[in-house]
C-alpha cells in the first residue's frame, strides 16, 4: 500500500519541478502531467482494496483527528479521485499531440489536478477550501490561457464569480467553526445535532452559493457559458469532466455527509429544475455549437443537483447511484464532445453550426466520435448514457415525482432537438477534411469505447457506483471510522 | 356442360347489352329529332370491328388493355345474380367481390389507354379515375343501408330478403335509391358525367388510339358493363324478379339514364366530383341515418 | 437463450460487415450468411413460449416469445424482408457502416418482438429508431438530413411518451413487465394506454404523427425503404397488439369510445394519405403516402376490435409488407437504372424493364385490393367486420380510402412504365438480379396468399382467438363471416378462364401491327418525333380545384406554431446569459438577498 497522501505531495512536487525541468530541456514539461497522473492513478488503484466500509484515514503530523489535517477517503472519494486521474491522464496525453505550450500551462494543469484530487480526498473543511482555491485559481488561468480575447473574457468572468463563491464558502466554514470549534468534517458532522438551526441554515445558504457557483446552479452559472466557450477545447473538457464534477463531490460531501441531508432541499430542488430547463432552452437557440455544449453541460449539472436533492427527499441508495452514473456519463460524454468538436472544426475555433456542415461526413472517424458523445449524452441505447438516463427516471419515479418525470422527458425532447440538429448538420453535404494525429484520435477513441463498452455491459460500473453511493450514504460509518468511537 | 352454359350466358348478356346501346342511340336520336340507326346497329358495328384485318397497336399493354377490361367485367357478371336467376358463382362471393371486380375493367382500360401515350387518353383516364372518387363512394353508401337492413353482404340474399312489390329496397329506402341513381349516372359515364369520353373535347378519350378488334372488345366491355351496372341497382333495390322482369327493370333504369344523358350538358371534372360531394352525398348520409333510426 | 443468440448473430454480423467494409465481396457474403442464418435460426429454433432473463443489475432484461405467438409471425416478416433488402442493396454503393446500421436496426426490431418487460421494449425500440435514423441520414437525397431530423424527433417523441407511460404503469402496478392494467382505478389507466400507444402510432404514421414518414421514406436509400416501410412499420402494428390486448385487455368494456376514435383516426389517415398520395409527383413520396394510407387500415382493424377485424388488420399488415415492399423494390430498381424518382421524367419503361413492370402491375393490383391478390382478403374482412359493428360511416370512409388507392396506383404505373419512352432511357436494361430476385420472391406470397388466405389466417386466428370471441369460419380457400362468404380461388380461376377466353377472342380476330409511339391521333396537329406526349406530373392536377382550400391545410402548421412558442421560451432563457460580468454579479447578490429573504423567517 502506498499512502494516498503521496498523490498530493507528488503532484505538488512535480508541478513545481516543471520550471526546473524546463531549464534542463524545453521538451520535458509536457511529459510531466501524464507521468504525474499515471503515478497518482497507480497509487489510488493500490488503495482500492484497503478502503472498506467507511473512510480510510490518513493522518499527517502524527496527530489524530479532529486536531490535525487529515485525508479521509471512502469509496465515494476514491471513485472521484480515480475519475479525476483518468480524465487528467487522457487529457495530458492529448496535450502531447498539441503544439507545445508555455511551461506554465502544464504547471497550471497539474495544480488543477492537484486541487481537484485534494478536494475529493481531504477530510478537513478548511483544507477543502484551500484546495478549492487552488482548483479555481488554476482554472481561471487555464480558461484564460486560450489565444483569443474570448478566452480572457471567459476567464475573467469565471474569476470574478468564482472568487465571490469561494469567499462565501469560506464564510460558511467560519460560521461552522465558530459554533463547533472544529474543522474536521466528521467531527462537525457528529456535532451537527447540537448546532442551532439558524446557524445551520445560514451556513448552508453560504455553502449553497459557494458550491452553487462550482456546480453551475441557475442564477450563479452565468459565467459558465462564457468560460466554456472561451476556453480551449481541452480546457472545456477539463471544466466539464473534472472541475464541475469536483463541485458535485463537494456538494454531496458537505450537504449529505456534514449536514446529513440537504438543508433547504426544496430550494435546491427547484433551482436545479430551473437550471436544467433554462440551460436546455438556452442551448436550443444557440448557433454556436460550443456554447450549445456549454449550456448542455450546465443543464446536465442541474440534473445532477436535481438528483441529489431527490436523494435528500428520499434517501435511497439507488438515487445516489444514479447521480454517480450521471456524473460518469457526463464526464466521459461531454469530455469527448468538447475534444472531438475541436478536431471537427480543425482547431479553427469557428464553432458556427453552419460552418460545421459536412465535417462529420468528410472526417468519418471524428464524426463517429462526436456522434458517440451526443448519443450517450442524450441517452440513446447501447451507449452508457442510456443506463444513466433510465436509472435517473427510475429514481424519480421511485420518489413519486411523476409530474417532474413528464417535465424532464419534455425537456429531453428539447435536448434531443438541438443535438440532433448538430448531428444532422455534421453529416450533410460535403465538408472539409482535416488531418488528425494518432494520439488525439486514440484518446478520443478511449472515451468513446468506454461509453460503448459500458453501455453494452453496464454491470461493473453500476456495481462500483453502487458501492460508492453506499459509502456516501453511511454517514455514521464515515464519522465513526474517522473519529474512532469518539 | 356448365362451361358451355357459361359461354351462352355471356353471349346472351353481351348481345342484350349491345341492343341496349342501340336503343340508347335511337332514343337520343329521337329526342334530337333525328331517325337514328337501327337498334341492332351496335351488333353490326362490333362484327365489323372484329372483321378488320389490320389493327394498330402501340405495345403489349395497349393490346392487353381491352382484354383485361373484358375479363374484369365478364368476371363480375358471373358473380352477379340476375334477379332470381343465379349464375354458377353467385354464392362464391358477395357485394365486395363484385365491387372490386368492377374496378378491373376500368383498370385494364386505363393500362391500355396509358400505353398509347396519347395525351387525350391519359387525360381521360385521369378523369375517369377521379370521377370514381365521386360516384363510387356514393353508390357504396347508397347500397349500404339495404345490406345492413337485411344483415348480409351477399347480393343473392339481399334479393331474396326483399320480397315482392311493396317490400322493395327502393320503396323502403327511397333516399338511398335516389342517391344510387345519381351514382349510376356517373358510373355509366353518361352526361353530365361523360367527362372521360368527351368526344368533342378529347376525342373519345381512352378509345382514341383503339380500332379494329380492340375497339370491338371495348364495345363488348361497355355492353356487359351496362347490364352489370344497371343490374346491380335492380338487384339491390327491386327485389326478386324473374329474368324477364329483371331485364325490363334494367331497361327502365337504363332508359332513365339515357334520358338524362340526352338533355344534359357536361360537367367539368372538378365540378362533377364536387357535385357528388354535395347533394348525392347528403342523400346517401340521410339514407344511412334512416336505417340507423329504423333499427 | 435462443433469442439472445439470434440477436447476437445479427449484431455480430453487423459488426463484421462494418469491419470488412472495404472488402466488398467478403462483406456481402458475410452479411448474406448472417441474414440467411438468422432467418433459418429463427424459423427452426424460436418457438412460442420460450423465455429468458438476463440480469444486468440495474434491472432484469426479460426476453421471451411467450408474450404472444405474434412475435414469430412478425419476426419472419422482418427477417424475410431484410433478406430481400440485403440482396438488392448489394447493387447500391454502400459502405460497411450502412450494413452495420441496418443489421442493428433489425436487431432492435427483433428485440422489440422478444421483449417481455417495458424497459427492454423501450431499449430495443430506441435501438431500432436510432439506427434507422442513422441510415436515413446516410441517404443521398438532398433533403435527407432534414428528413432524418424529423424522423428522429418524431421517434423520440413517441419513445418518450412510451417511457412516461411505462413509468406511470410501474408506479401504479409495481411491475415493469407487460401486464394488464385495466384493473387500475381512475382514469390513469387511460393515460397510460394512450402514452403507450403513441410510439406505435408514430411508427405506423397514423395521421397527426405521420409528418416524418414521407420524408424518411423518400430520402432513405431506395432498398432500405423496402425494409423501413415494409418491415419496421410492422413493429408499430405489433405494438398496437401488445397495447390493446396485453396491456389493456378490457378496453372494449371500459373505453369503447377510444377504440372508435382510434378506428376513425385510422380511416381518416387512410383517406387523407391516399389523397396526398395521388397528388405527389415523386414516386417514392407517392409510395410513402400510400404506405401511410395502407397502415391506416390496420389501425381501423384494431379499432373495430372484433375477432376478424383484428385478423384482417394482421393479415393486412402482412399484405402491406408484401405489396408495399414490392412497389418500393420496383421503384428502387427503376432508380438504379434511370437515376430518378421524378414521375415527370419517366415513361414507357415497360419496353425496357418488363419484369419490373409485372412486379409493379401486380403490386398495384394488390394495393388496390383487387382479387385474387393478397390485398383483397384483408379488405373484404375489414368491410364486413365494420358493418357488423354497425358503423356504416366508418366503412364508407374506408371505402373512400380504397378508391384513392386506384388513383395513385394508376398514376404510378402510368408515369413510370406506360406511354412514350424518354430519349435518355433508350439504352437502359432490366433492373439487375438483386431487384428481380426480390420481385419474383414477393410475387409468390402475393398470389398464393391471395388465393389461399387460410395459410396465414390460421395462425393469426389462433393468436386472436385467445383474446376475442371467434366468429369467422374459414378453411384454406374459403372464409365465411356472419355477413357473407368468399371462395378466393374461385375468383382467381374465373378471372384466369375469362382472361383466356378474351385472349382467344383477341388472337383469332385480325392481325395487329405495331405502330410507332408517336404515330398518334393528334387532331391533325403535326408533332415532332421527340415531342413529349407522355405526361406524368400534375396527373390529377384538376383535383386541386375539386378539393379546394382544405388540401392546403396541414398538421405541420400547428407543429410550427408549437415550435415558435418553444423558441420564444428559448430566447428568454438565452437573454438571461447576456454576457455582461456586472450583471452576473448582480444575479449573485440578488440571489443571495432572495434566499435570505425567503429563509429569513427561520434565521
Amino acid at each position: 500500500m502506498v499512502s494516498p497522501i503521496l498523490v498530493i505531495a507528488l503532484t505538488l512536487f512535480l508541478a513545481f519541478s516543471i520550471p526546473l525541468l524546463h531549464m534542463l530541456s524545453k521538451k520535458l514539461p509536457p511529459f510531466v502531467p501524464p507521468l504525474a497522473t499515471l503515478i497518482n492513478l497507480w497509487i489510488l488503484i493500490t488503495n482500492i482494496k484497503h478502503v472498506g466500509e467507511g473512510a480510510m484515514l490518513i493522518t499527517t503530523a502524527g496527530l489524530k483527528p479532529p486536531i490535525a489535517i487529515n485525508l479521509a477517503i471512502d469509496k465515494f472519494s476514491l471513485l472521484f479521485a480515480i475519475l479525476i486521474q483518468v480524465i487528467g491522464f487522457l487529457l495530458s496525453i492529448y496535450y502531447l499531440s498539441q503544439e507545445r505550450k508555455d511551461m506554465r500551462f502544464y504547471m497550471l494543469f497539474l495544480l488543477n489536478i492537484l486541487g481537484a484530487s485534494g478536494i475529493v480526498m481531504t477530510g478537513d473543511l478548511f483544507n477543502s477550501f484551500v484546495f478549492l482555491e487552488i482548483l479555481e485559481i488554476s482554472s481561471f488561468g487555464l480558461v484564460a490561457s486560450g489565444k483569443d480575447k474570448k478566452a480572457l473574457e471567459g476567464g475573467f468572468k469565471y474569476m470574478m464569480i468564482g472568487a465571490i463563491g469561494s469567499s462565501l464558502y469560506l464564510l460558511g466554514i467560519i460560521v461552522l467553526y465558530l459554533s463547533t470549534g472544529t474543522l474536521n468534517m466528521a467531527h462537525i458532522a457528529k456535532l451537527m445535532p447540537s448546532i442551532p438551526d439558524s446557524v445551520k441554515l445560514f451556513s448552508s445558504i453560504l455553502f449553497l452559493i459557494g458550491i452553487g457557483v462550482e456546480v453551475e446552479l441557475f442564477p450563479l452559472n452565468a459565467w459558465a457559458p462564457d468560460a466554456y466557450q472561451g476556453a480551449m477545447d481541452e480546457i472545456s473538457t477539463q471544466l466539464s469532466s473534472i472541475i464541475s464534477k469536483t463541485g458535485i463531490y463537494l456538494a454531496a460531501r458537505i450537504f449529505l455527509t456534514i449536514y446529513g441531508g440537504l438543508y433547504a432541499t426544496n430550494i435546491i430542488f427547484y433551482l436545479a429544475i430551473t437550471t436544467f430547463i433554462v440551460a436546455e432552452l438556452a442551448a436550443l437557440m444557440q448557433k454556436n455549437v460550443k456554447r450549445m455544449l456549454a449550456y448542455s453541460s450546465v443543464g446536465q449539472m442541474g440534473l445532477l443537483m436535481l438528483i441529489l436533492s431527490v436523494f435528500a427527499k428520499r434517501g435511497d441508495v439507488f438515487v445516489l447511484t444514479t447521480a454517480i452514473l450521471l456524473a460518469l456519463n457526463h464526464a466521459f460524454g461531454k469530455g469527448l464532445l468538447f475534444l472531438s468538436l475541436g478536431s471537427l472544426t480543425g482547431n479553427t475555433r469557428n464553432y458556427d453550426i453552419e460552418d460545421l456542415k459536412g465535417a462529420g461526413r468528410a472526417n468519418p472517424v471524428l464524426g463517429f466520435l462526436f456522434a458517440t458523445g451526443v448519443l450517450s449524452i442524450i441517452g440513446m441505447p447501447i451507449f452508457f448514457g442510456f443506463w444513466s438516463k433510465i436509472s435517473l427516471l427510475i429514481s424519480i419515479m421511485k420518489a413519486n415525482l411523476m409530474y417532474l418525470l413528464a417535465l424532464l422527458l419534455l425537456v429531453f425532447l428539447v435536448e434531443l432537438y438541438y443535438y440532433a440538429n448538430v448531428i444532422v448538420n455534421l453529416f450533410k453535404g460535403e465538408g472539409k477534411k482535416y488531418r488528425i494525429g494518432v494520439i488525439p484520435v486514440s484518446v478520443m477513441l478511449l472515451f468513446a469505447l468506454s461509453l460503448i463498452v459500458f453501455g453494452l455491459w453496464p454491470h461493473p460500473v453500476f456495481k462500483i457506483a453502487q458501492n460508492a453511493a453506499a459509502s456516501l450514504m453511511e454517514r455514521s460509518m464515515y464519522i465513526s471510522s474517522i473519529l474512532g468511537g469518539m | 356442360m356448365s362451361i358451355l352454359y357459361f359461354f351462352l350466358y355471356l353471349l346472351l348478356v353481351t348481345v342484350i347489352g349491345l341492343l341496349y346501346m342501340g336503343v340508347a342511340r335511337k332514343v337520343t336520336a329521337h329526342i334530337q329529332n333525328r331517325y337514328g340507326p337501327p337498334i341492332y346497329q351496335p351488333i353490326l358495328d362490333v362484327l365489323k370491328l372484329f372483321g378488320k384485318r389490320h389493327t394498330v397497336t402501340h405495345g403489349v399493354m395497349h393490346s392487353l388493355g381491352p382484354v383485361i377490361a373484358y375479363t374484369g367485367i365478364a368476371s363480375t357478371l358471373l358473380f352477379l345474380p340476375l334477379g332470381n336467376h343465379t349464375p354458377l358463382l353467385h354464392f362464391k362471393g358477395d357485394l365486395f367481390v363484385v365491387l372490386y371486380l368492377l374496378v378491373v375493367g376500368p383498370l385494364g382500360m386505363a393500362l391500355g389507354a396509358g400505353e398509347s401515350s396519347n395525351p387525350n387518353a391519359t387525360i381521360a383516364m385521369a378523369r375517369a379515375l377521379s370521377l370514381m372518387l365521386g360516384y363510387e363512394i356514393i353508390f357504396f353508401m347508397a347500397t349500404l343501408p339495404v345490406f345492413y337492413h337485411y344483415h348480409t353482404a351477399s347480393i343473392y340474399k339481399v334479393i331474396q330478403a326483399q320480397g315482392v312489390f311493396p317490400h322493395w329496397g327502393a320503396i323502403i329506402f327511397p333516399i338511398s335509391f335516389l342517391a344510387a341513381l345519381f351514382a349510376l349516372q356517373g358510373m355509366m359515364g353518361e352526361k353530365p358525367f361523360e367527362i372521360a369520353i368527351a368526344p368533342h373535347e378529347i376525342a373519345s378519350g381512352p378509345m382514341v388510339e383503339y380500332g379494329g378488334k380492340y375497339l370491338g372488345l371495348l364495345q363488348l366491355w361497355h355492353a356487359v358493363g351496362i347490364i352489370v351496372e344497371t343490374g346491380l341497382l335492380v338487384d339491390i333495390f327491386f327485389g326478386p324478379q324473374n329474368i324477364i322482369w329483371f331485364f325490363i327493370g334494367t331497361f327502365i333504369v337504363f332508359y332513365v339514364v339515357i334520358l338524362v344523358n340526352a338533355v344534359m350538358p357536361r360537367f367539368r371534372i372538378e365540378q362533377a366530383v364536387r357535385f357528388y360531394w354535395g347533394i348525392p352525398l347528403l342523400l346517401a348520409i340521410l339514407g344511412i341515418l334512416q336505417v340507423y333510426i329504423w333499427r | 437463450m435462443a433469442m439472445f443468440l439470434l440477436l447476437l448473430i445479427i449484431g455480430l454480423t453487423g459488426l463484421l460487415a462494418f469491419i470488412l467494409g472495404p472488402i466488398k465481396v467478403l462483406r456481402n457474403i458475410i452479411s448474406l450468411i448472417g441474414a440467411i442464418g438468422g432467418l433459418l435460426y429463427f424459423v427452426f429454433k424460436i418457438r412460442p413460449g420460450q423465455a429468458y432473463a438476463l440480469n444486468i443489475k440495474i434491472y432484469n432484461v426479460h426476453f421471451g416469445t411467450g408474450m404472444s405467438a405474434l412475435s414469430i409471425f412478425f419476426g419472419i416478416i422482418l427477417l424475410g424482408l431484410f433478406l430481400i433488402f440485403l440482396i438488392a442493396s448489394f447493387h447500391e454503393d454502400n459502405d460497411g457502416a450502412y450494413y452495420m446500421f441496418s443489421f442493428f436496426s433489425l436487431l432492435g426490431a427483433l428485440g422489440v418482438l422478444f421483449a417481455k418487460d417495458l424497459i427492454s421494449f423501450f431499449f430495443f425500440f430506441e435501438t431500432m429508431s436510432l439506427f434507422s435514423f442513422l441510415i436515413v441520414l446516410k441517404g443521398n437525397g438532398e433533403t435527407s438530413h432534414r428528413s432524418a431530423f424529423k424522423y428522429v424527433m418524431w421517434s423520440a417523441f413517441g419513445a418518450y411518451a412510451f417511457l412516461l407511460g411505462t413509468f406511470l404503469k410501474v408506479n401504479y402496478t409495481h411491475s415493469v413487465m407487460i401486464t394488464d392494467i385495466s384493473y387500475l382505478g381512475g382514469n390513469i389507466k387511460l393515460w397510460i394506454l394512450i402514452l403507450l400507444l403513441t410510439p406505435f402510432m408514430v411508427k405506423t404514421a397514423l395521421m397527426p404523427f405521420h409528418l416524418w414518414a414521407p420524408g424518411a421514406y423518400t430520402d432513405s436509400k431506395d432498398t432500405y425503404t423496402v425494409f423501413l416501410s415494409g418491415g419496421l412499420s410492422k413493429i408499430g402494428v405489433f405494438g398496437y397488439f401488445i397495447a390493446l390486448f396485453n396491456v389493456f385487455s378490457q378496453i372494449a368494456v371500459l373505453y369503447p369510445w377510444l377504440l372508435k376514435v382510434f378506428a376513425y383516426i385510422g380511416a381518416i389517415t387512410a383517406s387523407l394519405a391516399g389523397i396526398y398520395a395521388f397528388m405527389q409527383d415523386d414516386a417514392k413520396k407517392l409510395l410513402a403516402y400510400s404506405s401511410i394510407s395502407q397502415l391506416g387500415y390496420v389501425a381501423v382493424g384494431f379499432g373495430v376490435y372484433s375477432h376478424f377485424s383484428v385478423v384482417a388488420a394482421l393479415f393486412h399488415a402482412l399484405g402491406h409488407a408484401v405489396f408495399e415492399s414490392l412497389l418500393f423494390l420496383v421503384v428502387a430498381g427503376v432508380y438504379y437504372r434511370t437515376k430518378t424518382h421524378d414521375l415527370r421524367k419517366m415513361g414507357g419503361l415497360i419496353k425496357k424493364m418488363p419484369l419490373s413492370f409485372i412486379g409493379l402491375l401486380f403490386g398495384i393490383i394488390a394495393t388496390s385490393g383487387i382479387p385474387p391478390t393478397i390485398g383483397f382478403p384483408s379488405k373484404w374482412l375489414l368491410y364486413e367486420a365494420i358493418i357488423l359493428k354497425n358503423d356504416l360511416f366508418l366503412v364508407s370512409l374506408v371505402f373512400f380510402a380504397s378508391i384513392t388507392a386506384f388513383l395513385y396506383s394508376y398514376k404510378l404505373i402510368h408515369s413510370i412504365f406506360l406511354g412514350k419512352l424518354h430519349k435518355e432511357h433508350e439504352h437502359i436494361k432490366e433492373a439487375p438480379f438483386g431487384y428481380g430476385f426480390g420481385i419474383v420472391v414477393l410475387l409468390i406470397p402475393l398470389f398464393v396468399l391471395g388465393t389461399n388466405p387460410g395459410i396465414v389466417v390460421k395462425p393469426i386466428d389462433y393468436i386472436v382467438r385467445f383474446y376475442l370471441k371467434p366468429d369467422l369460419a374459414y378453411n384454406l380457400t374459403n372464409m365465411t363471416t356472419p355477413l357473407g362468404h368468399v371462395n378466393f380461388p374461385a375468383i382467381g380461376i374465373t378471372m384466369t378462364l375469362l382472361f383466356t377466353l378474351s385472349f382467344i377472342i383477341y388472337l383469332i380476330f385480325g392481325k395487329s401491327y405495331r405502330a410507332a409511339q408517336e404515330d398518334n391521333y393528334t387532331a391533325t396537329e403535326w408533332i415532332d418525333k421527340d415531342f413529349g406526349l407522355h405526361y406524368g406530373g400534375e396527373f390529377y392536377g384538376f383535383m386541386r380545384k375539386a378539393f379546394g382550400k382544405p388540401l392546403t391545410w396541414s398538421f405541420e402548421k400547428i407543429l410550427n406554431a408549437c415550435l415558435k412558442v418553444v423558441s420564444f421560451l428559448g430566447e428568454i432563457a438565452r437573454g438571461f446569459y447576456m454576457g455582461d460580468a456586472r450583471v452576473y454579479l448582480f444575479y449573485i447578490i440578488l440571489f443571495f438577498a432572495i434566499i435570505v429573504y425567503i429563509m429569513g423567517g427561520k434565521l
